[in-house]
């Protein structure tokens, strides 16, 4: 086993892998560029290394600069959470040339999935289903527009080095074709510096439904069941749960999902932690998307029902240990729900809102659980993603764990940042998400179905009361304006 | 005395009676009937304040933590979160509810704030979220159309484009590439 593990990540999965860590006696290094300095991973971590200015570029993403720490603080293994460096070959390589084990897939699998097209080839030839389709990139109009008519419109125009809904166009009829692939090219070419285009049969309300493999480097490989992930806001998830809802409906679904990740994965001597993304339509039949080849964001969900600690094994892996679970012994047991806590505003378009957070009280309580990655008093820097938490519940139904998440969401606060956490509570309250009748536009319907709020008055009224102490105590903070006019109020006799 | 309270946009009052009790009172007449339940007799930690005209119940708080404030509004137990705001004087954060940005001031000083959300003449615009302003798409003296793109601000990876509010020219360019703003920071004045 190793005896020092770098974690090359910041936030939330940095954390973690810390905890994971400390689980197993292992010691752990974090790394941080300058505005990270008082992260709440720097405070958890064994060792921290300095590796340069905010810019990912010139700390997250510097590859050598990274593995350049590890050296200098003798760690045997780099985990490399999710996002950053996690998907990219070349820094694997660059850790194996090193001497230092990456704790993820094979540089080949993860080159080999890297690329939408070539994951959807490997598919194909391993049998298992896909989104009917140009075979491949459409190398002009004509090419483009007569996978259009075999498929049947309406049909979606994709970026082949595309992902986060760029360059995508949703094309009704054959008149608009020509148009749309113009603009899709387009924006393909200025987003990813590469104009490449594949067509896609549109699949309506679809679902988003994932499963995640699990493989040693001894050719066993597993799935932990599947997660469904379509609630979403601009092609990203918000909520993520297993069971799927759909699965729940039909329990067969769950193996048929499994076996056709398990080929696909084994077509790649798949090994580590990976998930296939495969599009669902209302019912079951799905189709293989894309692979992540690295740990997911979403992945408590799984560990909540399975009980099994997806990073630890991840470790073991890596560290050479047999995957001692058979897919028989997998059992799934109740419901998990995850809700990602963004510093952003869902009534405002989503906008990031990074700062200071002045107030941070975390829920408790049974079946409740909190992978976080800041603190009260910490600012939120502007330069990374806006996730501050993962708040997981766990449920015996689907229902407890809702109910659970509401009761949960009511403990939370963050105050000083904006967050989505009022929008998850009504969320969790809306028919179409209660109903589990998931599809990729639900949570856009639900915006705006949203009807304004009569305030509960009395607690309006409790929280002037408060603020009115607030400021009698202390001088409103920040307007001298308030303060005076208490003071000034004070001085009259307001108390008596 | 009148103590002006801004909820969320919402006005009420705070009015001293000559009794010396206090009654809430909406901005909006239509709404008074919704606004607060008026009158209560408060215990600030033991000291009575009374803000009513004919004490109908009772209510009482007490710091429980720094900033986080019981309150008892009859028999209904609130936990209150009072931190101060971004935009407004206080965040509030009841625990039967949401969010909300309050702002206490004088009601003689109401005048001020309105000003400044005025359409005519000059316009300020803000930055929607702290950032850093990635692009200044204009210089002083340009003419602009409303909707025109004048600076892109970027924060957490998402750019926000902030646009001409009305037809016009550009008097000041208060931001500078690469320089961080906070929200409600001017960046641009169109005239």
């Amino acid at each position: 086993m190793f005896r020092k593990v770098l974690v090359a990540n910041r936030g939330e999965i940095a954390v973690r892998v810390i905890r994971a860590l400390r689980e197993m006696g292992i010691a752990s290094v974090a790394v941080f560029s300058e505005v990270d300095r008082a992260a709440l991973h720097v405070l958890l971590a064994d060792e921290a290394v300095a590796i340069g200015p905010a810019v990912s570029s010139e700390s997250y993403l510097a590859g050598e600069r990274i593995v350049a720490a590890a050296q200098r603080v003798g760690a045997d293994a780099i985990h490399p959470g999710y996002g950053f460096l996690s998907e990219n070959a070349a820094f694997a390589k660059l850790c194996a040339g090193a001497g230092i084990k990456f704790i993820g897939p094979d540089p080949a699998a993860i080159e080999q999935m890297g690329s939408k097209t070539a994951a959807i080839e490997v598919a194909k030839k391993a049998g298992a289903p896909v989104v009917p389709g140009s075979n491949g990139v459409a190398n002009d109009e004509r090419e483009a527009r007569a996978a259009a008519e075999r498929i049947g419109y309406p049909v979606l125009l994709k970026a082949a080095a595309g992902g986060g809904g760029k360059g995508m166009r949703r094309v009704e009829n054959g008149s608009e074709f020509e148009s749309a692939l113009r603009n899709a090219r387009s924006e393909a070419e200025r987003a990813f510096g590469s104009g490449d285009i594949y067509v896609e049969k549109l699949i309506d309300r679809p679902r988003h439904i994932e499963v995640q493999v699990l493989g040693d480097e001894h050719g066993n490989l597993i799935h932990l069941g599947e997660r469904e992930c379509s609630i979403q806001r601009r092609h990203q998830k918000v909520v993520e749960e297993s069971p799927s809802p759909l699965v729940l409906e039909k329990p067969e679904l769950r193996e048929k999902l499994g076996k056709a990740a398990l080929k696909i994965a084994r077509a790649v001597n798949y090994t580590n932690a990976g998930t296939l993304e495969f599009l669902a339509d209302q019912h079951g039949n799905f189709y293989f998307l894309e692979m992540n080849t690295r740990l997911q964001v979403e992945h408590p969900v799984t560990e909540l029902v399975t009980g099994i600690d997806m990073v630890r094994w991840q470790i073991r892996i890596a560290a050479g240990e047999k995957l001692t679970l058979k897919q028989n012994d997998i059992r799934w047991n109740g419901s998990a729900v995850e809700c990602r806590i963004y510093a952003e505003d869902p009534d405002n378009n989503f906008l990031p809102s990074p700062g200071r957070i002045s107030q941070y009280v975390e829920p408790g309580g049974p079946g409740v659980r909190v992978d976080g990655g800041v603190y009260p008093g910490w600012t939120v820097p502007l330069e990374y993603d806006p996730l501050l938490a993962k708040l997981c519940v766990w449920g015996e139904t689907r229902d407890a764990a809702i109910a659970r998440m509401q009761r949960a969401l009511a403990e939370y606060r963050v105050l000083g940042i904006t967050t989505n956490l009022r929008m998850f509570a009504r969320l969790m309250d809306y028919d179409s998400w209660k109903r589990g009748e998931l599809h990729t536009g639900l949570l856009n319907e639900f915006q705006k179905s949203q009807p304004a709020r009569e305030p509960d008055r009395e607690a309006l009224t409790a929280s002037i009361l408060a603020v009115a102490q607030a400021g009698r105590k202390n001088g409103a903070p920040k307007a001298p304006n308030s303060a005076s006019a208490w003071q000034t109020e004070g001085r009259r006799g307001l108390l008596r | 005395m009148k103590l002006r309270v801004e909820v969320d946009g919402e006005v009420y009052f705070l009015a001293r009676q000559p009794s010396g009790a206090w009654s809430t009172q909406s901005e909006n007449r239509q709404a008074s009937a919704q606004a607060l339940p008026g009158d209560y007799s408060i215990e600030f930690e033991g000291t009575e304040l009374r803000f009513h005209e004919g004490a109908s119940g009772t209510a009482s708080i007490v710091e429980a933590m720094p900033g986080v404030f019981s309150v008892l509004v009859g028999d209904r137990s609130f936990r209150v979160h009072v931190a101060p705001g971004a935009g407004a004087d206080f965040e509030v954060w009841p625990n039967a509810g949401e969010s909300r940005a309050i702002s206490l001031t004088d009601a003689r000083d109401r005048s001020n704030r309105l000003a400044k959300n005025s359409t005519n003449g000059p316009v300020e615009v803000r930055a929607q979220m702290p950032g850093k302003v990635i692009k200044v798409l204009v210089a002083p003296g340009a003419t602009v159309e409303a909707g025109q793109g004048l600076i892109v601000v970027e924060a957490m990876k998402m750019q926000n484009e902030m646009k001409a509010p009305k037809d016009g020219k550009i008097a000041r360019v208060h931001a500078k590439e690469g320089t961080t703003v906070a929200a409600g920071e001017p960046l641009v004045v169109v005239e």
